[in-house]
């Protein structure tokens, strides 16, 4: 059974009198254990699409399953509960929060979960996993953006969830740096992780095992 | 709700963090509401400060007391404070109806001396029933006889302030002090009395019984300062004191004498105290809501600026009622830290302000829970909106925010 089943996905934004019909009836099933991505120009309405299977904002219309629970059913308590525990996020902007360490910045997801365990020792492991044992007590200013996004990494996987999401992950970083996140990603695809990236960047989608493109908010299979 | 987030150490870390970050706007909302909260802190205190002040004055009257006192005067003469009773008026008090005792007082300013000091104080003379009517109590030594007013002894009683400052903290019985080159002895120390609301002391005082007053300090006294009388506790206190004040009307104009009572001093007291109240109530209400406005917009401002903050907060797991939680905690530990501070300023307050206002100074606690109270009250007012408003955003908007 697919962990993500998007059925006649559809998304209008409304502004003011105008209406801008961003998704137009989208159809995707993803399997566990997939490396996806989700390619396409700016504008296509490729992060909507995520920011959708993210629940981070609602479709218009359409179903969405996420392991085969109805999502657009529920309430917005729910929607946190499950973007805790089985959605990791990691975006182009990193989104760290500057005034919290590397370790704490990691842990600020575990602040919302109802799971207690030793998530302390969990993120000194992950963030050795990425080479940055040494950097637990740095503040992201003190960063480079590779680093920055291998915290975003390690913080999106530190409630353990079944699917990461990437929204133009190498967005912001030099080839190496790129290289690296994705390896990264590779790897947690590798260890059983579902793995969904939104990007424009060839060589960025020639690490996922499967490509579709979106243009015109309909997706093409390439 | 969920409360739970509460107890964890990293939230609440991150709480802490937060406001160390934005430290400029930490410190504007704790300086509005040190201020606010401070007022308040002084306002509670110069209200118990002047019930305090009326109670002390009430003690000092004495109980059963009428206390009559010359007044400034009326339209045509000169307003200044002066001695105007007579003897003809005191005889006449004693023979109301009611009145057990009474004494008046004759008081003059002399240069006094003790061997090696110099002072200028009061002396006052006192006939038979001074002492038990104006409530002198023997501390040390004894007080006059019965025969001592009858003679002219060179005898006194003086006050705690007066021994300490003529004779240091040897004790004063048996010496001497000198006033006007002639020698009186020693024999009592009356007990502590406190100061008049004006200020002044009652403990820096000779008493000369009062035939030796009339010989070496004011031979031909006509008119003196004030009469108090003493009321027998089984007839009506009311009915005296007017018929005390009807007497003085036939031989006075009404603003040569002011009859003063328990009552008129608590009348007066209130009516200070509730003009001090509307007055400082005001001011900190006025102070109260500048700190609010000030700290809503410190907050909401706040909100806007960490948009993107809340964004992937809500992105990873949080609820609508954690961001709610998160920014009145960080509300909360500013107005904690406001009333520490506000609580400062205002002890600073009370403790130079309230001397020029002629009120005791005092410390409730009172006032300190007034100040934690409304501090945290303020800040949960003026933080809860932006709060609320901040967790409705979806998610996905307060993210882009930052864009």
């Amino acid at each position: 059974m697919a962990i993500i089943e998007l059925r006649d996905i559809t998304k209008t934004y409304r502004q003011g009198e105008l209406e801008v019909k961003v998704l137009k009836g989208v159809n995707l099933e993803v399997e566990k254990g997939d490396f996806l991505a989700i390619m396409g120009a700016s504008g296509s309405g490729k992060s909507t699409l995520l920011y959708i299977i993210g629940c981070l904002e609602s479709p218009s219309s359409g179903t969405y399953r996420l392991a085969g629970a109805e999502v657009s059913k529920l309430e917005d308590d729910e929607l946190s509960r499950v973007r805790n525990e089985r959605l990791g996020f990691v975006f182009q902007s990193f989104y760290l929060i500057p005034y919290l360490t590397v370790e704490e910045n990691v842990l600020v997801p575990t602040i919302y979960s109802k799971k207690r365990r030793d998530y302390k020792a969990r993120a000194r492991h992950l963030l050795e996993q990425v080479g940055l044992g040494h950097r637990v007590s740095f503040l992201p200013s003190e960063l480079s953006g590779g680093q920055k996004q291998r915290v975003a990494i390690v913080r999106s996987l530190i409630n353990d969830p079944d699917i990461v999401l990437a929204d133009e992950p190498t967005g912001q970083l030099d080839s190496h740096s790129s290289a690296q996140v994705m390896e990264i990603l590779s790897d947690l695809n590798k260890q059983g992780k579902t793995i969904i990236v939104v990007t424009h960047d060839e060589q960025t989608a020639d690490y996922a095992s499967r490509r579709v493109i979106m243009k015109d908010g309909l997706l093409y299979s390439a | 709700m969920d409360f739970s987030i509460l107890l964890r150490g990293l939230f609440l870390a991150s709480v802490v963090k937060a406001l160390r970050h934005g430290a400029m706007k930490t410190v504007f909302a704790l300086f509005a509401i040190s201020f606010g909260i401070s007022s308040i802190v002084f306002i509670v205190a110069a209200i118990e400060g002047s019930n305090l002040q009326a109670k002390k004055i009430i003690e000092l009257l004495g109980p059963g007391s009428i206390f009559v006192r010359s007044g400034f005067g009326g339209k045509g003469t000169v307003r200044r404070l002066g001695n105007r009773l007579d003897i003809q008026d005191f005889k006449a008090l004693k023979k109301v109806v009611g009145v057990e005792r009474a004494a008046y007082l004759v008081l003059k300013r002399v240069d006094m001396s003790s061997l090696n000091r110099h002072v200028k104080a009061y002396v006052v003379g006192a006939m038979k029933d001074f002492l038990y009517v104006f409530d002198y109590k023997i501390a040390q030594g004894r007080p006059f006889r019965p025969r001592e007013y009858l003679s002219v002894p060179k005898v006194c009683i003086i006050g705690t302030e007066l021994a300490q400052e003529l004779f240091g903290n040897a004790s004063p019985l048996g010496k001497s002090i000198r006033i006007n080159k002639t020698s009186f002895e020693v024999i009592g120390v009356f007990a502590k009395k406190g100061k008049l609301p004006s200020g002044r002391s009652l403990d820096n005082r000779a008493i000369l019984p009062i035939n030796t007053y009339r010989k070496f300090i004011e031979p031909e006294y006509k008119r003196f300062f004030a009469i108090k009388l003493k009321v027998a506790s089984d007839v009506s206190y009311n009915l005296i004191v007017k018929q005390v004040r009807q007497l003085l009307l036939r031989r006075h104009d009404p603003h040569d004498f002011v009859v003063i009572t328990p009552e008129t001093i608590r009348k007066f007291l209130n009516i200070f105290n509730f003009t001090l109240s509307i007055y400082l109530g005001l001011v900190s209400m006025a102070a109260l809501f500048i700190s609010g406005f000030v700290m809503s917009n410190i907050f909401s401002i706040n909100v806007k600026v960490r948009a993107w903050e809340i964004g992937i907060r809500r992105a990873m797991g949080a609820t609508r009622s954690h961001i709610i939680l998160q920014f009145l905690c960080e509300a909360v530990m500013i107005s904690l830290l406001g009333a520490v501070f506000g609580s400062i300023l205002g002890f600073l307050g009370i403790r130079f302000l309230m001397p020029l206002l002629n009120i005791p100074t005092v410390y409730p606690t009172a006032s300190y829970v007034a100040a934690v109270v409304f501090s945290i009250g303020t800040g949960i007012a003026s933080a809860l909106l932006p709060a609320k408003n901040a967790a409705q955003w979806e998610p996905v908007r307060a993210l882009r925010s930052r864009l």
